[in-house]
């Protein structure tokens, strides 16, 4: 049990690291949309 | 008339500095009778109107905001070319209305100054005037007219003053040769003291002198004074670094206390997981993973709340401005845009929204050169690996007999990094990302009592950013680490041909008992041969010129995520792997206790000086490397980035070890 609770720990704390990095890469691909209402000239 | 005997018609243009009410004269002066469009292959919006000039239909030209005319962004491009009768499109204006904010005067004058220059009668519509004399100053029109040497006009465009005067005005003006206020030697350069800006600044500087009177005049004449000396170049500079030197010394010592009284809570709360839990894997989690992790970090909260506290006091006095004007110099001299001073300062606190600052910088060469050095300044994450190494080795110890050497080395950290941006700078300038820097100048703001509201608002934020980061980023990593500090559990022989043997449990008189063998092992031997023990010693070849061991070497590579991990990591590393017969109780004790295999001490005053001078250098934060790459639009530049600050930060670790040991300080 204790083992598990431990594995489950490690675990979510990878997840979450791994969430970061995607979060932090991510934006990257984010292309700035161009429509009515948005400020810019397109 | 025209050449073919048309009549033409007059064209007058509205220039002035962004915020001055341009906008609001223009729309009242033209009424709804309006045109928008760009200007012709690009995004600079084009704003045309009708102006009855007592009798005659004018074109009104709403010349994009601007400060200057030093053509250095697109709208100074544009707005230059107009006045020049280069733009296609555009007739060259009759007249120019200058629409000057009363309330910045000294600001708005100097667009006024370079627009005489052209050649092109000038009339200046001075705005914000009701607002101005409630802040109980008083300005004589009439005076600055004549030193102008062209109309000026108080207008309100929404109560309608001073409007028929600004078109009678234009009228009389049109047509006439304008005369230069101010002398201007043509062959000077534009910045320099003797140069271009200098000049026009001077006459500003005169001109409203002659024709202001401010209720704090009295203040004002203090505010020069103190000026003169804390702008100065060599008293300035000294008194920066007094005020520094006081800074660094009051934080160590005011936050020793409650740092000593944080280290106790987390010691006693991992005490207490300790008794209150069976022992096993889960206790050894949260006492030396999670406790240890998140608590080594957390222990400098005091000291980032009080650095905080000084940086707010410092801006909110006006100070730092001051600062920014001395460093400038030595920025300047290497060729670095003077907008780059406000993404530096700012990379004091962090380099992400330092490097998110550069935004303002025009020119694309500028802007990334500023980039590239703004993480060799000291951000707070680094505060806790310097305040480890100070606190462990150079505590109590004097310069002089009453300056801290504790805080003349932070000082020393700090200028370091300031140092070696500039030399980056230098060469990046000269190779890279060569291009002359565009002259600048900078606004000082008075100098004020500090808002007590702002000043802890401001060091409460920061608080809040370093605990959120502690119990995310830094307590998934502390974590991480510990299971890597952990598995595999074995009983076998360790790292010399351990492999991955049965699970056992650590008990708390930190021996294991192994499962396969049923001996003992050594918490220290576990550590050696766990996964983050064979990485450590994987590295220790490379590290151990600048007189770091495995263990040093597992925490550097786990900084490489954010660097006050290296505290974190060293915590989980010093309580993992903590023998039985070991008593250190603290981070600091443990580090002072440390020893190698054969019994000599890890750490000494030098493997920690070349520790800092490796965290000053290095470029260990994954959250700026993804800024990078977002606000150059490319790999290549984080990468570069990357490569070149680790480069040198591993030599200056070696010139500082090997040089230390070469000296006799090993």
């Amino acid at each position: 049990m204790e083992e598990l609770i431990v594995i489950a720990i490690v675990s979510a704390a990878v997840v979450y690291g791994v969430m970061v990095l995607v979060r932090k890469t991510s934006s990257f691909s984010v292309k700035k949309k161009c429509g009515k209402g948005c400020g810019c000239d397109g | 008339m025209d050449e073919n005997g048309h009549k033409k018609q007059v064209t007058i243009a509205l220039a002035g500095n962004p915020n001055a009410g341009k906008t609001t004269l223009f729309n009242s002066l033209t009424g709804l009778k309006q045109k928008v469009a760009n200007y012709p292959g690009v995004t600079v919006e084009r704003k045309e109107g009708a102006w009855l000039l007592n009798g005659t239909t004018a074109k009104l030209i709403d010349l994009p905001g601007l400060y200057s005319l030093d053509a250095t962004s697109l709208d100074e491009q544009i707005a230059s070319g107009i006045i020049r009768g280069d733009q296609p499109g555009v007739p060259k204006p009759d007249a120019i209305v200058a629409v000057v904010d009363a309330t910045n005067l000294e600001r708005n004058l100097y667009l006024v100054t370079q627009l005489f220059e052209f050649g092109v009668p000038v009339v200046v519509a001075l705005t914000m005037i009701d607002a101005f004399e409630r802040q109980k100053h008083e300005i004589d029109v009439e005076m600055l007219a004549v030193l102008l040497k062209s109309p000026v006009v108080a207008v309100n465009a929404k109560t309608g003053r001073g409007m028929r005067e600004l078109a009678e005005s234009v009228r009389n003006v049109m047509g006439t040769q304008p005369a230069m206020p101010h002398i201007l030697d043509e062959d000077a350069n534009e910045s320099g003291p003797n140069g271009k800006i200098f000049s026009r600044y001077k006459f500003i500087s005169d001109a409203v002198q002659e024709s202001v009177w401010h209720s704090d005049q009295k203040q004002h004449l203090i505010s020069e004074k103190i000026d003169k000396v804390l702008t100065h170049k060599v008293f300035g500079l000294v008194i920066l670094v007094g005020i520094l030197l006081l800074v660094f010394q009051t934080i160590f010592s005011w936050a020793s206390l409650p740092m000593d009284l944080l280290e106790m809570g987390f010691g006693a709360a991992a005490d207490f997981v300790r008794t209150q839990l069976p022992p096993g894997i889960l206790t050894d989690l949260l006492a030396d993973g999670i406790l240890a992790g998140v608590g080594g970090v957390v222990v400098f909260l005091p000291q980032i709340l009080l650095l905080f506290l000084f940086i707010s006091l410092l801006e909110d006095s006006g100070y730092m401005s001051r600062a920014a004007f001395l460093l400038d110099k030595l920025m300047s001299g290497v060729g670095l845009h003077g907008k780059a001073f406000l993404p530096l300062i700012s990379s004091f606190a962090c380099a992400i929204p330092g490097i998110m600052a550069t935004r303002t910088i025009e020119s694309q060469r500028d802007r990334f050169a500023t980039i590239m050095i703004a993480p060799f300044m000291s951000c707070s994450a680094r505060l806790p690996v310097y305040t480890l190494m100070i606190a462990t080795f150079f505590a109590r110890q004097t310069v002089f007999g009453f300056i801290s050497l504790g805080a003349v080395l932070m000082l020393a950290m700090y200028a370091l990094g300031i140092a070696v941006s500039i030399v980056v700078a230098f060469i990046l300038k000269r190779t890279l990302l060569k291009a002359p820097p565009p002259p600048f100048l900078m606004e000082m703001p008075p100098y004020r009592m500090p808002n007590l509201r702002t000043v802890i608002q401001n060091m409460f934020t920061r608080a809040w950013l370093f605990l959120k980061r502690a119990g995310t980023v830094i307590l998934a990593i502390s974590i991480i680490l510990w299971a890597l500090m952990y598995v595999p559990r074995t009983g076998a022989p360790p790292y010399e041909g351990g492999g991955a043997g049965p699970v056992s449990y650590a008990g708390a008189d930190g021996v294991v008992l192994s499962a396969s063998t049923g001996e003992t092992l050594p918490e220290s031997q576990q550590l050696k041969n766990s996964f983050a023990g064979k990485l450590g010693h994987a590295i220790e070849p490379v590290i151990q010129p600048l007189g770091f061991d495995w263990k040093i070497g597992v925490a550097l590579i786990a900084s490489f995520a954010a660097r006050e991990v290296l505290v974190s990591t060293l915590s989980i590393i010093y309580s993992v792997g903590k023998d039985e017969n070991e008593e250190s109780e603290t981070l600091i004790g443990a580090v002072r206790d440390a020893k190698t295999d054969d019994g000599r001490p890890v750490w000494t005053p030098l493997t920690a000086l070349s520790l800092m001078v490796f965290f000053v250098l290095a470029m260990q934060c994954m959250s700026t490397l993804a800024v990078v790459r977002r606000e150059t639009n490319s790999w290549r530049w984080p990468i570069f980035m990357f490569a070149y600050m680790t480069a040198i930060a591993y030599i200056g670790a070696l010139i500082t070890y090997q040089g230390g040991k070469v000296l006799g300080f090993g």
